[in-house]
Formats: C-alpha cells, sequence, structure tokens
C-alpha cells in the first residue's frame, strides 16, 4: 500500500498551479487508465492530453524516500500535472486495476535500480582525480585570488566613503572574472559589497550621505572578510597546489567561500554522515539573495539525536526559478537515512537524497527541549568565539533554555536560570520577517521556561550582541515567529 | 581589557576606510593611539598588536597602505566581535500582552507568501486573495499582523479600507503602537483610517490625537478626526469650529456629527447652514435631527420657501428656489412627526397647481417627484395617501407608489390595484410615449427589480403569488424567471415550451440561459436535462457565456453530478475549468 494523502501529493507539487491543473485532469476524467502493480510500489496511467497519443504517466515507489516521477509529457516541472493527477486519483481511491508493468517502465525501473547500484559502488570505489587538471583549475583559482587582492587593495585604496554608482557598477563588471577563475563563492563575496551600494530594485545609484554612514560599518566588515578571504584562500590553494593528493578541507567552510560544489560523495568520503538521523524544522525562511542573483529558501533543522542545528538551502536562481521547485514549511520529523553534512562551524548545512516524514510527537518536542542550552553565558562565549573569525557565519543560530522572557524598558530581554539576560532586536536580521513585535501577541504562559530558538548577530555600530527570536519551543508545539 | 581605546582604534580604522588608505600614511590622529595602546599591551598583549598594527598604517606607503589598513582592521573587527555588550540592565517586567486568542501559527510558508506579497505589493487580484484569506480564517495568524497593518496605506484604496474594516479589528488593541507610531496627520491616504481605527480600537487613549489632529491634521484626517467626536461638552466646542472650516469636506462632517448633538449652539449653527449657503452639505445631516426647535425652524423655512415661489416670476429665480425646497424637503425624510407628515401631505395636494411652476433649469414636477419619493418611505398615512392616489401618478412616480403600496397594503390589494397596469391594452409601437406602456414597464420593472436578488430574502412582504400567473399569462420569460417558484404547473409548461424553442433557435450559450435558469430556479423536473442539453450543444467551444450556466450548475439536485461528469471529457477544456468549482460547491452541498 502506497502511503499517499492529499497533503503529501500537495507538498509533492512544484507550484500551486501544479496542484490546480493535477486535481483538474482528474476531475476531468482525463486519465482513459488508471494501474497499480501488483507488488502496490507503483502507479501508472494514461491521461488525455492536446495530441493524438495519451501521455504516459507513472509514479514509482520502489524507494519510498525518494519516489520517482515519469511522464511522457514534455513538461519540464516534475513531477508534471499527469503525475500530480495520477496521485489525487489514488487519494480519491479511484479504481487502480493491478497489472504488470509495461516493459519499457520495468526496463526504465531496472535502469534506476543498477544506477543506484552503480551509485553505490562508485561510492565505494575510491574517487579518481585528473591531478594534472586539478592543478591547472587551482592555478587558475590562484590567479583569481590576486585578482580579489587587487580590488580589495583598490577598494580601500579608494576609500569607501568615495564609492560612487559607477565604480560599483565597474567593480560588479571586474567581479565576473572571479566566476571565470572557479571562484564563483569569492565573486559572491564581492558582489555582497557592492550590493550594500545599490537600491532596493539592484540598480547602483548615489546614496545620500546620510544614507551612506548607515553601511560604511558593514562595508568595513566585508572589506575585512574579503582581505580575510584572499589570505585563508591564497594558503588554502597554495597547499592544494604542493600536495595535489590533498582533499578539500572539512574542518573549515574555506572550501566553500571559494565556491567549491561539495558532492554528497565527497562528503560521505570525508565521513560527514550521520546515520539514520531524525530533524525537526524549527524555521524557514525564503529570501532573495540579489548578489547571488538566485532565491535561497532556508531551513533551519535540529538533529533530535545531539541537539545540533543545522541549515537546508535550495537555491533557485533567477534563470531557473520556473523549474525547481520551492522548498517549504515542514511540520513533521524527518528520518533520514543518511545525512550529509557540510563543513562549517556554528550551523553548517545539511543535505540528503531520501526522507521519510513522520508526525511530530511530545517526545520529539521534550527532545529538542532538552537541547535548548540553559547557560546564556556559555552560548555567548561559544559565539563570540565564533564571530570573531573573519569567515563566521555572522548570524549563528541557537536554541536557548529561558527561565523567563520580558522586558526592560522597550527591549525584549531572556533570561537564563542564572539571571544572563540576551537582549532581542529584528534590527540587521532582514532575511525572515520582523518578529519581536509579536512577543507582545503571545499568550503569557509561552514567556516562562520554554526553549527559543534564535539568531545571534553583532551589531558593529552599537556594538551589542543581540538575538531575533525565530521560534519558541513550548511543551506542546513549535510557535513559529517567522516562515 | 580597555574597550573604549579599541573602540577609539576602530572609529580611526573606519575614518580612515571611509576616507581611502592613502591618506592614512602619518595620520597623526590614529597615531596617538599607539602609546597609549603600547602601554595596555604589558598587560594584555593583544593590544601591543594592535599598536603594531597601527604603526603599520602610519608608516605605510601607497602601495602598502590598503594591506595595513585592512590588516589593522581585521584584527580590531576580531577583537570587538568578542567585546559585544549582551543583557540589559533593569528590572525585568512582564511583557503586557493581547491574547489575540489566535491559535497555531502554522500556516506553511508556501500559503502564507503569496498572502504578505498580496498585502505588501501591488497589482491585480489582490483583493481577491486578501478577502478569501479573510473568509478562510488565514488572517488569525500573529505573523500577518504587521502585513495587514501596513497595507492600510495599500495604494488600492479597496484593500485598504477592506484591511481597516474587516481584518484589522480582529487583533485588537494590540496593534495600537504600530498604528500610532505610523500615523502622521499631516498626509492623507492611511492616515484617516489608521485614526478612525485607533479611535474605535481605544476611544480614550485616541483623545489626543484626535484633538491634534482636528487643529493641524489634512482636510481628509479631520475629517475622521470629527467623526471620532461624540456629544461631550468639549467635543462640542471642537465641532462647533470645525463647522466653520475652510474646506467644504471638513463642514460637512462636522454638520454631520453636530446632527446628532441635542444642543441650542448646536441648533444655531445648524440653522444658520440651512438658511445659507450650506444646505447642500448640511441637508443629509439635518435629516437626521430630532430636535423640536430645528425642526420647527425647517417647516417653517419650507412653508416660506414655498410661499416665496408662488411670487416669484423669474425663471431663473424659480429653478433656484425649487433647487433649495428640494434639498430642505428633503430633510424631511424618515421623520414621523404630525407636523412633517402634515406639511408633505399639504404640498402634495397642491402638486396639480406646483406642476405648473416652470423655471429655466427644473419645474414644479421636479419638486413633485421629491415629494412622493418622500411620502413612498414616510409615515403610513402618507404612504396610504400615495396608494389612494394611484390613478393620478405617471408611469414615473407609479413605480414609488407601487413600493409604498407593498409596504402599506395587503398584498392581495397590491396585486388588484396594480395588475391591471400589467394586463392594460398598450401600444406597443409607442413604447413609453404611451402612458400605459410606461406605467405597466414601471410595474414590471418594479417587479423585477425587488426580486432581482432572488436568493435573498426580500425585506418587503411577500407578493401575491397570482403575480406569477399573471407573468406566465403575459408570457414575460424574465419576469416569470424573477417570480418563479417550485411546483407552478403552468409556468412549468410554459418553461418547457420556451426552452425548447429558444433551443432550437439559439445560437450561443447565453440564448438559452435565461429559459433554463428559470427551470432550474424552478426546480423543474427537466432542468438537469436543460443545463446539459445546452452544455453539449455549445460546450465544445470555449465562450464567455459558459461562467454564467457554471452558477446554474451548482444550483442543480445533486443527482446531476454523474450526468455532468460523464459529460465533462466531452467539453471544450477551458468550458470545463471554469465548471469544475461549479460542480465541487454541488458536490459540497449538504445532501
Amino acid at each position: 500500500m502506497i502511503p499517499l494523502d492529499d497533503a503529501y501529493v500537495d507538498a509533492a507539487a512544484p507550484n500551486p498551479d501544479a496542484i490546480k491543473n493535477g486535481r483538474g485532469l482528474v476531475l476531468k476524467n482525463k486519465f482513459t487508465a488508471y494501474h497499480i502493480s501488483e507488488d502496490e510500489s507503483i502507479l501508472f496511467g494514461e491521461c488525455q492530453g492536446s495530441g493524438k497519443e495519451p501521455y504516459r504517466c507513472s509514479c514509482d515507489f520502489a524507494r519510498a524516500d525518494q519516489p520517482t516521477h515519469r511522464c511522457s509529457c514534455p513538461s519540464r516541472q516534475f513531477p508534471c500535472k499527469h503525475c500530480l493527477g495520477l496521485m489525487y486519483a489514488y487519494v480519491q481511491k479511484k479504481a487502480f486495476k493491478a497489472a504488470a508493468v509495461p516493459d519499457d517502465l520495468q526496463g526504465k525501473r531496472e535502469k534506476i535500480q543498477a544506477r543506484v547500484e552503480k551509485k553505490q559502488a562508485d561510492t565505494d570505489k575510491p574517487r579518481q582525480v585528473n591531478l594534472g587538471a586539478l592543478a591547472k583549475k587551482v592555478k587558475a583559482q590562484l590567479a583569481g585570488i590576486d585578482v580579489l587582492e587587487r580590488l580589495t587593495a583598490d577598494l580601500i585604496r579608494v576609500g569607501i566613503g568615495n564609492m560612487n554608482a559607477k565604480l560599483a557598477a565597474g567593480m560588479e563588471e571586474q567581479a565576473k572574472q572571479l566566476g571565470n577563475a572557479y571562484l564563483p563563492g569569492a565573486q559572491a563575496a564581492l558582489h555582497n559589497y557592492t550590493r550594500l551600494f545599490a537600491v532596493d530594485d539592484g540598480s547602483f545609484t548615489d546614496q545620500p550621505s546620510q544614507q551612506r554612514e548607515r553601511i560604511y560599518s558593514e562595508a568595513l566588515d566585508q572589506l575585512s572578510r574579503l582581505h580575510a578571504l584572499v589570505k585563508q584562500g591564497r594558503a588554502y590553494l597554495q597547499r592544494r597546489l604542493d600536495d595535489p593528493e590533498l582533499k578539500p578541507e572539512t574542518d573549515s567552510a574555506i572550501a566553500a567561500w571559494l565556491g567549491h560544489a561539495w558532492h554528497l560523495g565527497e562528503l560521505k568520503d570525508a565521513g560527514l554522515v550521520e546515520t539514520a538521523a531524525e530533524l525537526v524544522q524549527l524555521a524557514f525562511n525564503t529570501h532573495d539573495d540579489v548578489a547571488r542573483k538566485e532565491y535561497i529558501d532556508t531551513g533551519v533543522w535540529m538533529t533530535l539525536g545531539n541537539g545540533r542545528i543545522r541549515l537546508t538551502q535550495n537555491f533557485r536562481p533567477y534563470k531557473a526559478v520556473k523549474y525547481i521547485k520551492s522548498d517549504d514549511s515542514f511540520f513533521q520529523v524527518a528520518q533520514v537515512p543518511e545525512l550529509c553534512v557540510y563543513p562549517g562551524n556554528v550551523n553548517p548545512r545539511v543535505r540528503w537524497e531520501g526522507m521519510i516524514p513522520r508526525p511530530l510527537e511530545t517526545k520529539d518536542i521534550d527532545a529538542i527541549r532538552r537541547h535548548g542550552q540553559a547557560d546564556f553565558a556559555a552560548v555567548v562565549k561559544d559565539v563570540k568565539s565564533h564571530l570573531k573569525r573573519p569567515l563566521a557565519d555572522k548570524q549563528p543560530i541557537n536554541a536557548l533554555r529561558f527561565k523567563q522572557l520580558g522586558r526592560v524598558g522597550d527591549t525584549y530581554v531572556v533570561e537564563d536560570a542564572s539571571g544572563t539576560r540576551l537582549a532581542m532586536t529584528d534590527a540587521g536580521m532582514s532575511e525572515e520577517p520582523a518578529s519581536c513585535h509579536l512577543l507582545s501577541l503571545l499568550p503569557a504562559g509561552l514567556f516562562d521556561d520554554n526553549t527559543l530558538i534564535a539568531r545571534f548577530r553583532h551589531d558593529l555600530d552599537t556594538r551589542k550582541l543581540q538575538i531575533k527570536p525565530l521560534s519558541i519551543v513550548t511543551r506542546t508545539a513549535i510557535v513559529r515567529l517567522t516562515l | 581589557m580597555s574597550i573604549a581605546l579599541l573602540a577609539q582604534v576602530y572609529d580611526e580604522a573606519r575614518r580612515l576606510a571611509i576616507a581611502g588608505s592613502i591618506v592614512a600614511a602619518s595620520d597623526f590622529r590614529i597615531k596617538k593611539l599607539i602609546v597609549p595602546l603600547e602601554q595596555a599591551g604589558a598587560k594584555a598583549p593583544v593590544f601591543a598588536k594592535v599598536a603594531e598594527g597601527i604603526k603599520a598604517v602610519v608608516e605605510s606607503t601607497d602601495k602598502t597602505s590598503a594591506q595595513a589598513l585592512l590588516d589593522l582592521a581585521t584584527l580590531v573587527n576580531a577583537i570587538l566581535y568578542t567585546q559585544g555588550e549582551t543583557g540589559a540592565a533593569g528590572d525585568l517586567k512582564p511583557i503586557a500582552t493581547t491574547d489575540l486568542g489566535l491559535s497555531a501559527t502554522q500556516t506553511s510558508a508556501r500559503v502564507l507568501k503569496p498572502l504578505l506579497e498580496a498585502l505588501s505589493t501591488t497589482g491585480s487580484g489582490r483583493l481577491e486573495l486578501v478577502r478569501d484569506a479573510y473568509e478562510r480564517g488565514a488572517f488569525r495568524d500573529l505573523r500577518l499582523i504587521q502585513p495587514a497593518v501596513a497595507a492600510i496605506d495599500d495604494v488600492f484604496g479597496e484593500i485598504a479600507d477592506f484591511v481597516a474594516d474587516k481584518v484589522l479589528p480582529l487583533y485588537g488593541t494590540a496593534i495600537l503602537p504600530a498604528l500610532r507610531s505610523g500615523f502622521d496627520m499631516k498626509c492623507r491616504a492611511g492616515h484617516p483610517r489608521r485614526l478612525r481605527l485607533m479611535h474605535q480600537l481605544d476611544p480614550a487613549g485616541a483623545r489626543d490625537l484626535v484633538k491634534q489632529s482636528l487643529e493641524n491634521g489634512s482636510k481628509e484626517v479631520k475629517v475622521a478626526a470629527i467623526e471620532c467626536l461624540g456629544a461631550e461638552r468639549d467635543d462640542i466646542s471642537y465641532l462647533l469650529e470645525q463647522a466653520a472650516a475652510k474646506a467644504q469636506e471638513v463642514r460637512q462632517a462636522a454638520y454631520r456629527a453636530l446632527a446628532t448633538i441635542d444642543d441650542d449652539a448646536v441648533i444655531a449653527v445648524l440653522q444658520k447652514a440651512f438658511a445659507g449657503k450650506d444646505l447642500g452639505l448640511a441637508a443629509a445631516s439635518l435629516k437626521t435631527s430630532r430636535n423640536a426647535k430645528l425642526l420647527k425652524f425647517v417647516l417653517s423655512g419650507i412653508e416660506d420657501g414655498l410661499a416665496q415661489l408662488r411670487k416669484t416670476k423669474e425663471k431663473k429665480e424659480i429653478s433656484a428656489g425649487l433647487s433649495r425646497l428640494m434639498l430642505m424637503l428633503s430633510c424631511l425624510e424618515g421623520r414621523d412627526d404630525a407636523a412633517s407628515e402634515a406639511l408633505v401631505l399639504q404640498v402634495f395636494a397642491d402638486r396639480d397647481g406646483l406642476a405648473k411652476v416652470r423655471g429655466d433649469t427644473t419645474s414644479g414636477s421636479d419638486l413633485n417627484a421629491v415629494v412622493v419619493r418622500l411620502m413612498a418611505y414616510g409615515t403610513p398615512r402618507m404612504r396610504g395617501t400615495l396608494v389612494d392616489n394611484h390613478a393620478a401618478l405617471d408611469a414615473e412616480d407609479l413605480d414609488e407608489c407601487f413600493h409604498a403600496a407593498r409596504t402599506e397594503v395587503p398584498a392581495d390589494k397590491v396585486f388588484a390595484i396594480f395588475a391591471p397596469y400589467v394586463t392594460a391594452k398598450v401600444d406597443a409601437k409607442k413604447k413609453d410615449r404611451d402612458p400605459a406602456y410606461a406605467k405597466r414597464s414601471a410595474i414590471i420593472e418594479q417587479l423585477e427589480q425587488h426580486l432581482y436578488t432572488y436568493r435573498q430574502t426580500d425585506a418587503l412582504p411577500p407578493l401575491d403569488p397570482r403575480w406569477l400567473d399573471l407573468a406566465v399569462q403575459v408570457e414575460d420569460l424574465y419576469l416569470v424567471g424573477r417570480l418563479i417558484r417550485p411546483g407552478h404547473a403552468a409556468a412549468n409548461a410554459y418553461l418547457s415550451k420556451t426552452f425548447t424553442e429558444q433551443f432550437k433557435k439559439a445560437k450561443q450559450m447565453y440564448d438559452c440561459h435565461d429559459a433554463a435558469a428559470a427551470m432550474v430556479r424552478a426546480e423543474h423536473p427537466d432542468a438537469t436535462d436543460a443545463v446539459i442539453a445546452t452544455l453539449e450543444k455549445f460546450g465544445d467551444k470555449a465562450g464567455y457565456y459558459e461562467y454564467y450556466l457554471g452558477h446554474l450548475v451548482a444550483e442543480l439536485p445533486k443527482s446531476a453530478l454523474p450526468r455532468l461528469e460523464a459529460l465533462i471529457p466531452k467539453l471544450h477544456d477551458r468550458v470545463a475549468d471554469s465548471l469544475l468549482g461549479f460542480m465541487q460547491q454541488l458536490r459540497d452541498k449538504p445532501a
């Protein structure tokens, strides 16, 4: 029996239109055949489209954590409306006849099985690296680092205050060289700097000096970051050039900063895999990253076993936004057979290939609450020692077990059992919607002895380390304050 | 650790970074920090390191200045990151919460995001989304509060009004701080809405803002502020002041508020408005006042006006007098006192005389029409008098008379009086030039209008059932459709016949619509057949009318579903798409 329900199919759809169209096909009786295999592992059917021949679609649940949707239609959306329609029909208990899987479909299933086996075998085999090509790439990257150094030096020599629209646009143009030098991460870091001087619509116009004053501290921090990237990047690349057998570094995020796209296999080779992990999403956000020219869906997850907070990131470049399914808030527990963890410090990125959902239970919430850190002084110490690294994620997320949540003057404050306090703010953390103002709308019972999921940020101008509340984990629920 | 010293270094490094590292060499302001840093370095080596960094900057050349300044900035930044101030000194007080009773905030991002975008962007289709979300209770989510508050300034006024009237009151006083902080009394757009809402949520708390707005607000904000005032002594003085405002809108709003107050000073101002140029602005307000002194003044004003009219010979003056009299008479609307009634009846009695009065743009007939309308919605005696005089009325007044009769006279008597107008012999060629034709049209129009929204309960007493017999008799399909009720054999037979004829001749879907619609409302045994036959005949091509037929689909009996489902695959895709929603409504209909 395939465990399907409306919510599952809705979640599988790439966009709301696909849901509507998929349901419409069932209502319009466009399916001319509904079939299910004898072992109930695959649904397949035929759906009349605009052409003479019906589309043959199938939803293969042989791998329950990674169903395969196939369709003969030309749509680039996966699953297409026909596959969605087929699943809705199954949910609506339409008469699916048991039938033998057609040969062509069986062939594809076998191929995919073979591919999985081959992948497994490939994973087990040591990866062949073309050392010559790698050395060539590293040399190009080193040349790119030189360009980045020159650009950074130019920027500081000219002065942040003398940055104008023309210069910023010119710098963006030069940043393209970094992309050509296999340094997309460094390119994005440079874009992050120039974007400070752009207006909301992404264009460069000279801003009034008052507006400028607000970005100077952030601009200097970005330049320090580029400077550190040059230094650390060069040292790292030099080490790789000297020792071609050296693997990408896994105890820091420098490889990702330079734009290394980690393969899951590499992460597995490096031992960055947790098996049978269970994760609960604590918060979610979708934001438009103008520097990277893509939308980024970020999920904030806690691994129930060890309480670590990790991030899932789904990148949807502007150009391909139509074809990449956006992530959504997730309210169940994700059971992940193999959780790959990217190199990083406080909140590393995670990814998985297959996942089976299960309902969230009280014991899961208890586990999240247990993992909340009760000693704020220790958390602050950790956060500060993390933030001092120039290439660190500047807005780490932690779970805080608080004694009381209250107000000092106009500031919302969270306090631990020993009286250590952290002040809350929304300032400077615009990726998620503002959340502090929501506290005054919550039931008062939530303010004692619960766990707060919070994002830290050090404000360079006020020199304050403050937090933004993302969610409150009570005994019975996760109350989301953002998305 | 001397944070102040480090902060100073940071500020200097920041200053140099803003100015450009080429000016950093030998900078005396940063240079003078070296000595204290070296002294501090004896205790904490990190200060010595910073001092070295500064030395490198001041001794740098054009080529090395950038490197040196970046090294220094990176170092100081890293140290300052470890010195971030946390906490907040002072008494920790409980958060004053407003428990909105909003349940879980578990709406998924995919549902929430479009709504957030609808509230914060521009473009078409947003009102529908917002309205739909309101009806589904989606706004009972904490995370939508701030965007909803911001939507009070939406460029599309209807969204802003909807949000202010329906959505924001859901959140109660919790949104007051947000409303207050965003309020600018000098502006227009969302700011009057803000003031009204603040007053609605917390009248005492908004009092100050209301007073300030009356003095310094924009015209629109002033109007809103006037609406927020009451009948207290303090309020009255503000209102009296606003009744002399320069802007017409403000004066009009002040009159509106003053008309509800029984006070001598107020009455004097209203009398002045009645007698002066502001009659047009104040008339709608004056009718709501129940002050006896004011009423006496109004009645004597009307009598004087009538007397003056009779004396006037100049056509222009007659017109002006008639216009003023019409406005004055409108002040009697909705009044049930004996003096007003007597005056209205007296003017009605003199209608033939008044009809002879002619100005250059208006005539006494216009005045008579105003009086007839007053009577149609007036006291029982006025309505009774109007009905008694039905034979003397022209077609235009007859429809008001019909309305009055429906409220005043039993249904069978209404039928007895007005049915002859429908069956009267008319000259169809002359149309409205034939008085009998015009009167017949007026009654039919009234019958149709009153039942236009046939799904809603009519506020008037039910019509005599014989009207349907009459509609069938005169073979008026549209009227039959409006008056139809289930189980009327003659109507059903007429509809069957009409549908068959129309179906044969029909060139498009809409040609069969009226007959099919009437059959559906009549719960005609062949209604499903009629709708399906229409769809079968015209549904293979996409048009514009399937939407209208779709509404009928939702009204069919549930037993029609299997036939409709079987039909759907045969229809054009667009026609099928437009019917799916209606079929779902039919499916969801209680058995």
